[in-house]
């Protein structure tokens, strides 16, 4: 591994070269995600934005990975996830239970799409090529399942004769491993000619298979290593299948449901290779796990603590790692470098300061009207510290103003404490909390669990931001100094990362513009709504919704064609889900009404200052939403005059 | 020193807040890491962060700034792996097209019909018969060799100066190639790096010096007579890289070779360096400023004054801003590569051909 300095930069699964290293950074929180018998059960889709976290959970099912982890097992750093992974019945107390053949399936496959074959030619080819690529993988895999070396010892491996007729045709069985992988090769060759040939392709090369071969043979257990199945089971597990083309993920789909085979196979793909009604639709976004899919970041979001708590594993392992190279400057404890309190002694003049101002603004409300005199006596009275005073006083000011508004024709009856604690939630508090972060410039995007919040339930992003705040804490501890951040420096440091992390969307989608006007439209908007004085919509806004109604009408691709400004709204809207830059929740009811929201992404939260609980959204028209993806965020007179 | 001290070195230098720290530390290490650790003239134990941590300390703390951003900013260093692409590609992508147009000019074929003309005799003639030459150590003879297959051990040298025996064995192994032809039809002259072009070809007392003008003087002596025959054999001059300000002056006095020895001369740079890559007096960038004012006039010898200038911009007033991995070319600026000078340290020590004894 190149830079272990701070390894929150190490991202990618395929860049940790050692198990070892992949196995301590490896937070086994996500295997929660998985179904109990998920090694055994039938083809599992797993699906998330970029950065979700799906090439090293396929990468932990590969034999070399898991043989390192029952070597290592008892040692209590990978006690955990020894124990969940023997739970999944993937290894034993002393050897591994299922061989993972892992297949990347970026190369080849898409330059095959692109000779033009017909249909049903362009699916035996590519059928056939996957057959090649998962016999050499599961040749590799059944060799270091035994810890033995390939190509070396390819003569152990022995292919009997299969009962059915179903073996690849070309291979002679009963064949050894070497004769196995030339066939392989020799397959992938010849298929890989008629894509360079510069002649007309058509009817060149191979015949091609109708069916996944290489799986039927891999049920039938015939496949063997000094005579004897590699492990109980095996698991194809194909990684990047978003880079092959639509048609070529349909066959494949197809394929594998009609196939049933008994080896178990997971197709890992990102969001962005779903069609745009499949974003759209209920299926991709519902949020049910229906047996068949997982999409990471609903998995998570549906258990937020959970999300929190694994995301701090994987930080504290690549802290902890950090600390292994002894560079001397690193503390080994994430945990310990990113403060969490704003009541600290050294702000406690700024408190009081703030205090001072808020408590004389509410005393001079209940002057001006005396039916507040006992709620303003209420507070002089609470007691703690200078922080929780001033979010307490902070909140009557917003209640004073909530009433203020609702009930201006009321008569001037006193108002108890009994109502006033009626009023006062956490809602008030948390909106307080952001209301005075605004006026006084303290810090509110901070602490580890704002820090998880902000991840967006995608571990990537998360590490991306856990990461920005690690390197200063390196770099203090190079100057001697203490390596915990005070919250207003985590909040600059974090401050910057929709510039780094967003901002480069149009290289990375084709419609990516009208994503970022979508966004700071959307983000203008919450952020108005959020900041009145009343905070109606406590803590605030950051999400917005369209009715089902007119949801459909992006799905309907009649009504599509003769609006193309629907159109793009469609188009902007499947990009920005597929790139987690909006979270979805469907059917959702409200006034009677049906509603699909749509919650920014929480660096876009960050971004317009918002707050990042979930639950604030506000409803618009769809036509609304379309002008602002065009011309940017506009808000009607009276719109204008409500706020 | 160890990483950390260096860094920690640097830090102080420069005055850094822990946010600039995590802001530069691991863009440095990047470059250390992918380029600048690898430089070959480092004294043992030496890695780039702590040179330049040293570098800077020299200045006063204002004037650092504008060092550093200079090095972040403008330095051009070639590493080895891009060097050895340079050599890799100088003879299908630069050299074989070269032949291939002249086989197509020869023969009266389309030079685009590239598989036809590369399957003629003329090109064949062409590519088997041309002789390959190496200037100096970085014209990477060896690294030339395996990587072109398809030409003979025996059409490449690794040096210009060939004993009387070896010029005989070469007649012999044309003579054996192309029996009644043996007049070679191109020789290439292949060198890493022309800064100024001076040492290559340059007019001194109304003589013609330099490498090439004392390789053409060779190879019209008795010893090579009927290998070479001008204009009939082409001069190619290979580089792996130069300026465009080389390229200008050798092709200058090409017209005096051509006039003196009838040769007609060509040029084939693989990675050119564009004249707005230099830094000169007239720039506005800042780092003149330093230039100018840390220069030791007591550096300059005899040999520094060939180039008609002082060494404030390197040899010949280049300007480069430039650093090769295995040494620092003198045509780069002063402040990059100094040696010998008891008041200022360079950033990437040169190992110079003309070295003081000290």
């Amino acid at each position: 591994m190149k830079d272990l300095r701070n390894p929150f930069r190490l991202q990618a699964a395929e860049h940790i070269e050692s198990d070892i290293d992949f196995l301590k950074l490896f937070g086994p929180g996500v295997l929660d995600l998985l179904p109990e018998n998920a090694p055994f059960a039938r083809t599992q889709f797993i699906r998330s934005a970029p950065g979700g976290g799906k090439t090293s959970l396929l990468k932990l099912f590969t034999p070399s990975v898991l043989n390192t982890l029952v070597a290592l097992g008892s040692y209590s750093e990978y006690k955990d996830l020894f124990q969940r992974l023997k739970q999944l019945g993937a290894v034993d107390e002393n050897d591994i239970c299922v061989v993972g053949v892992m297949l990347p399936c970026g190369r080849t496959f898409p330059a095959l799409a692109d000779l033009g074959f017909p249909t049903p030619r362009a699916r035996r080819l590519l059928l056939a090529l996957l057959d090649a690529r998962i016999m050499l993988g599961a040749l590799r895999s059944a060799l270091t399942a035994r810890r033995l070396r390939y190509p070396a010892d390819l003569a152990r491996v022995y292919i009997e004769t299969t009962a059915d007729d179903g073996h690849p045709p070309g291979l002679s069985l009963p064949c050894d491993g070497n004769a196995a992988r030339a066939w392989a090769e020799s397959l992938e060759q010849s298929i890989c000619n008629v894509i360079d040939s510069l002649a007309e392709p058509e009817g060149a090369g191979p015949s091609g298979h109708d069916s996944l071969l290489m799986l039927k043979l891999l049920d039938s257990g015939t496949l063997r290593v000094d005579l004897t199945p590699p492990a109980a089971r095996w698991l194809l597990l194909l990684d990047d299948v978003q880079k092959l083309t639509s048609d070529q993920r349909g066959a494949l789909r197809e394929t594998l449901v009609e196939q049933r085979s008994h080896t178990t196979v997971w197709v890992a793909e990102r969001l962005e290779a779903l069609s745009q009604d499949e974003l759209l639709g209920s299926g991709a976004l519902k949020g049910r796990d229906y047996g068949d899919v997982i999409n990471l970041e609903e998995a998570w979001r549906r258990t937020p603590r959970r999300f929190e708590s694994a995301i701090a594993t994987i930080a504290e392992r690549r802290a902890r790692m950090a600390a292994d190279v002894a560079t001397g400057d690193a503390v080994g404890s994430f945990a310990a470098i990113v403060d969490g309190a704003l009541d600290t002694v050294d702000r406690v003049d700024r408190t009081l300061e703030a205090l001072a101002v808020v408590s004389a603004r509410a005393r001079a409300s209940a002057i001006k009207d005396p039916k507040y005199s006992e709620w303003i006596l209420v507070r002089e009275e609470i007691e703690g510290s200078p922080r929780e005073k001033l979010l307490a006083w902070r909140g009557l000011e917003i209640l004073i103003e909530r009433h203020r508004r609702k009930n201006q024709l009321s008569f001037g009856f006193a108002l108890g404490r009994e109502e006033l604690e009626d009023k006062d939630g956490s809602d008030i508090k948390a909106a307080a909390e952001l209301l005075l972060a605004k006026e006084f410039g303290f810090p509110y995007y901070f602490g580890p669990s704002r820090l998880a919040s902000l991840g967006s339930f995608n571990v990537e992003q998360y590490l991306r931001l856990a990461g920005d705040l690690f390197e200063e804490s390196l770099a203090r501890g190079l100057l001697r100094q203490q390596p915990n951040l005070s919250p207003e420096r985590q909040q600059e440091i974090l401050g910057g990362a929709y510039e780094a992390r967003v901002k480069d969307l149009p290289r990375r989608a084709k419609n990516g513009r009208d994503v970022l006007n979508f966004l700071d439209a959307v983000g203008t908007f919450c952020r108005d709504v959020t900041y009145q004085s009343n905070a109606p919509y406590a803590p605030g806004v950051n999400g917005i919704a369209i009715s089902m109604e007119e949801r459909k009408t992006l799905l309907d691709s009649g009504a599509i064609k003769g609006n193309p400004s629907n159109a793009r709204f469609a188009q902007m809207l499947a990009t920005a889900l597929a790139h987690n830059l909006l979270h979805a929740e469907l059917d959702k009811s409200v006034k009677n009404q049906r509603w699909m929201i749509l919650y920014l992404n929480r660096l876009v939260c960050l971004k317009y200052s918002l707050p990042l609980h979930v639950g604030g959204f506000r409803e618009k028209p769809l036509r609304d939403l379309v002008s602002w993806m065009e011309r940017g965020y506009r808000l009607s007179k009276s719109e204008m005059l409500a706020l | 020193m160890r990483d950390a001290l260096a860094e920690r070195l640097l830090a102080t230098v420069l005055d850094w807040t822990p946010a600039d720290i995590a802001r530069e530390r691991p863009i440095l290490q990047a470059l250390a890491l992918l380029k600048y650790d690898e430089y070959q003239q480092f004294s043992p134990g030496m890695r780039f962060v702590e040179s330049l941590a040293l570098w800077l300390e020299q200045f006063q703390p204002e004037e650092r700034l504008i060092a550093y951003d200079f090095v972040r900013s403008r330095l051009v260093f070639l590493s080895e792996s891009e060097m050895a692409h340079f050599v890799a590609v100088m003879y299908p992508d630069f050299l074989r097209p070269m032949l291939l147009a002249r086989a197509a000019a020869t023969d009266r074929l389309s030079p685009f019909r590239v598989s036809r003309v590369a399957n003629t005799s003329t090109f064949r003639r062409l590519q088997t018969s041309t002789l390959f030459f190496g200037l100096s150590d970085g014209a990477r003879i060896d690294q030339f060799r395996r990587s072109n297959r398809e030409l003979s051990h025996e059409q490449i040298f690794s040096s210009y100066d060939l004993p009387k025996e070896r010029v005989e064995e070469l007649r012999s192994w044309l003579a054996k190639q192309h029996r009644d032809d043996k007049v070679v039809p191109a020789i290439v002259l292949l060198d890493d790096f022309g800064g100024s072009g001076a040492s290559y070809i340059r007019e001194e007392n109304g003589k013609l010096k330099g490498k090439i003008a004392k390789f053409l003087q060779r190879i019209t002596s008795d010893d090579w007579k009927g290998i070479v025959k001008f204009p009939e054999t082409l001069v190619v001059v290979a580089l792996y890289v130069a300026t465009e300000q080389a390229l200008k002056n050798i092709r200058a006095g090409a017209t005096q070779l051509e006039h003196t020895f009838g040769a007609t001369l060509e040029l084939a740079p693989v990675q050119l360096l564009d004249d707005r890559l230099s830094i000169l007096a007239s720039s506005p960038e800042p780092f003149v400023r330093l230039v100018e004012k840390y220069y030791d006039a007591a550096v300059e010898d005899e040999h520094t004054k060939k180039g008609g200038t002082d060494l404030k911009y390197g040899f010949a007033g280049c300007g480069l801003p430039l650093v090769l991995h295995h040494n620092t070319p003198n045509n780069s600026l002063f402040l990059l590569w100094v040696e010998d000078s008891d008041t200022i340290r360079p950033l990437f020590e040169r190992f110079s051909r003309h070295r003081r004894e000290s």
